[in-house]
């Protein structure tokens, strides 16, 4: 399995790939997500690819943002497709992870928040 | 004012003259006067009675009239006394002022005048010094008294507090007494057994024990008998009269099996135990109102006999509702009635409230929850299921009459789901790559329902059957995990089956934080079913999901 990144600017874009991300499969994308995150800086998931997220794809997700958080990076998450946004409503992590509708309004907060931090 | 007849007066003189003389003098004055010339003799008087004034002379043969009068001090210091002397000399009068001996100090020969004012005088301050006595002695008696009446009434008080604490614990005894008569006797025991049936129960004891019972019995291969009753009046009492009824009705309902062979119907039985109970209830000045109900789940009908019971509000999957009562007496009303049934077809997805009028008469000052209220909730969301409509229903008779009931709050929904269809059955190794089909499986059921409940049960499948790959199989992909399944009208039950170690997910579990990266699993569990449990049946673990479907689009139950 491959990853499907992209490079706008200073965000590195990650397609998870689909459909699920699940006990099944999470060990799997971590070791191909590690190296990104592992370089620090913007960083964005596009979930549009996941039909279905459980609790180890959720615990995964959350040890990229606290990775990525701890080397001074910043982590988004676009494009969750309805059964994905059940799951992050049902345990409350809308409220932890930075969530956007698609992959420009994604950017333009990360712009946001370069441009807050050079202010 | 004088009252001169109680003084008494006595004449010390060694001359007769001056006694005689002085006897005339106070003749014609209420006093009674004594009269000696021997001032022993006064001493002995003095010691026998009461008297007022002694008035002495100075010079008597043996003794002054001072030393006399010094002893009469001695011996009743409330008398008055006074000096009369012929030989007015300075010593004789400093000594007598000095010893404290005398009232007045007198000369002979007196003017009768003032010699009668100053006896007068003496009277006056003799009877009010008495008086003074007398009042402070009444005063110290009262006091007494008081004192003894405070001391008593705080005995009292505290034999009251005594008793008052005594009541009270005799009143918690009863109330723990009835609480557990109607724990064990009264209220129905294993009542989530049967399949095709979903039960929703409320069940809060008031302040002070009512008689409200229920039961399920008579199961069969049809259906079950559910009887739901309320006594008259509260206490042990009432608890005890809830027993036995519910007790004769079982009784009855075996009696007249095994008399006849067949199954007795609802009116039969309650005929019956009313001919038992009627005499024995109104001999007690009581009467129990109840509601019996026969479930016939083969014919999709239900039997009622209702008796003085407020009836049952029935909601149909359509959302309909219609009202089933009777107009029976209450047992214990009338001997030898024959009660009447009531029919009603049932079809699956319907849910039917049956209640005590605790429920409907729960009241925030005199406005009480009544029919309609209960109507509403029951026509609002009964579509939810038996389990969170009577939830729905003590919180809101709660919230409608307080924490604190008057009276017994009882009800007990039933919702009809229905036999069972669309039944899965698939078993697959303990590999989280297979997942995927457990969840495909699963989602087959609750096709109908919206995104949010498919997601839901999505989840809850994943989340069980990775708790059994990681706790019971430890990770080991070459065991074996079970799923099986079925729709009851709105209600989904998945069951994940496994052979491997067992663990209970219920047991208390800490909080996960906010920054904890596991621990998702129990947590997306509760919020996504309904109910969790785990059971353990010859070897086999399972543990048990149950969903109501609220979403459910159009298709119909049946």
């Amino acid at each position: 399995m491959q990853l499907i990144t992209d490079t706008i600017g200073l965000s590195t874009i990650v397609t998870l790939p689909g459909p699920n991300l699940d006990a099944g499969n999470i060990d799997e994308i971590k070791l191909l997500v590690d190296p990104i995150i592992a370089k620090g800086g913007t960083v964005i998931f596009d979930m549009s690819e996941l039909e279905f997220v459980d609790s180890s794809g959720l615990g995964g997700l959350l040890s990229c943002l606290r990775r990525l958080t701890h080397f001074g990076g910043e982590l988004r998450i676009c494009a969750l497709t309805k059964p994905v946004r059940v799951l992050f409503e049902l345990v409350r992590m809308h409220r932890v992870f930075e969530i956007c509708n698609d992959r420009a309004e994604a950017l333009r907060s990360l712009d946001k928040t370069d441009t807050a931090k050079v202010a | 004012m004088i009252d001169s007849a109680a003084i008494r007066i006595l004449l010390v003189d060694d001359e007769e003259c001056v006694l005689r003389s002085l006897r005339r003098l106070l003749w014609q004055e209420d006093y009674e006067v004594l009269t000696t010339t021997d001032p022993d003799e006064a001493l002995q008087i003095l010691a026998e009675q009461d008297v007022a004034i002694v008035v002495s002379d100075q010079r008597m043969p043996g003794v002054s009239g001072v030393d006399l009068l010094t002893q009469v001090a001695e011996a009743s210091p409330e008398t008055l006394r006074i000096i009369l002397t012929g030989s007015p000399e300075l010593e004789t009068a400093l000594d007598a002022v000095n010893r404290g001996a005398v009232y007045r100090y007198l000369l002979k020969p007196w003017s009768d005048a003032d010699l009668r004012g100053v006896l007068r005088e003496a009277a006056e301050t003799y009877q009010l010094r008495r008086k003074h006595q007398e009042l402070q002695v009444l005063t110290l008696t009262q006091v007494d008294q008081l004192r003894s009446l405070n001391t008593n009434l705080e005995e009292k008080l505290e034999a009251l507090r005594r008793a008052e604490s005594q009541l009270a614990v005799s009143r918690e005894k009863e109330i723990r007494l009835g609480r557990q008569i109607q724990e064990s006797l009264l209220l129905g025991q294993g009542i989530d057994e049967i399949d095709e049936v979903a039960f929703g129960i409320v069940s809060e004891g008031a302040q002070c024990i009512a008689g409200d019972f229920y039961e399920i019995f008579a199961r069969t291969d049809r259906g079950f008998d559910l009887v739901l009753g309320d006594v008259m009046g509260k206490g042990v009492g009432a608890a005890l009269l809830g027993a036995a009824t519910k007790i004769q009705l079982l009784s009855s309902y075996n009696d007249l099996l095994t008399a006849s062979g067949q199954i007795p119907s609802p009116a039969d039985v309650v005929t019956h135990a009313s001919c038992r109970l009627g005499e024995k209830l109104a001999k007690l000045d009581s009467f129990v109102t109840l509601c019996y109900a026969r479930f016939d789940l083969v014919a999709g009908s239900v039997s009622v006999v209702t008796c003085g019971h407020p009836p049952i509000v029935v909601r149909h999957e359509s959302g309909e509702h219609c009202l089933l009562q009777g107009d029976n007496m209450p047992l214990g009303v009338m001997t030898g009635e024959a009660f009447v049934e009531t029919h009603a077809q049932i079809t699956p997805g319907d849910v039917m409230c049956f209640y005590s009028d605790g429920l409907t008469d729960a009241r925030r000052d005199h406005e009480m929850f009544g029919e309609r209220r209960l109507i509403d909730a029951v026509q609002m969301h009964g579509g939810a299921g038996a389990g969170a409509l009577a939830g729905l229903l003590r919180e809101q008779v709660i919230a409608h009459g307080g924490e604190r009931l008057a009276d017994d709050l009882t009800c007990v929904v039933v919702e009809y789901l229905g036999p069972a269809s669309g039944h899965i059955d698939l078993e697959l190794e303990s590999d989280p790559k297979k997942l995927g089909r457990l969840r495909g499986a699963a989602v087959e059921l609750c096709a109908d329902a919206d995104i949010v409940e498919r997601t839901h049960v999505e989840l809850a499948v994943t989340e069980a059957a990775t708790n059994i790959m990681r706790h019971a199989y430890a990770g080991r992909r070459d065991h074996l995990l079970r799923l099986r399944g079925w729709r009851r009208c709105q209600v989904l039950t998945l069951e994940l089956q496994h052979r491997g170690v067992p663990f209970d997910g219920t047991r208390p579990r800490p909080a996960r934080s906010p920054e904890s990266e596991g621990g998702f699993g129990l947590e997306i569990l509760d919020g996504a079913v309904d109910h969790v449990e785990y059971t353990t049946d010859r070897q086999i673990h399972t543990v048990r999901l149950t969903k109501h479907l609220n979403s459910k689009g159009d298709r119909k139950c049946n």
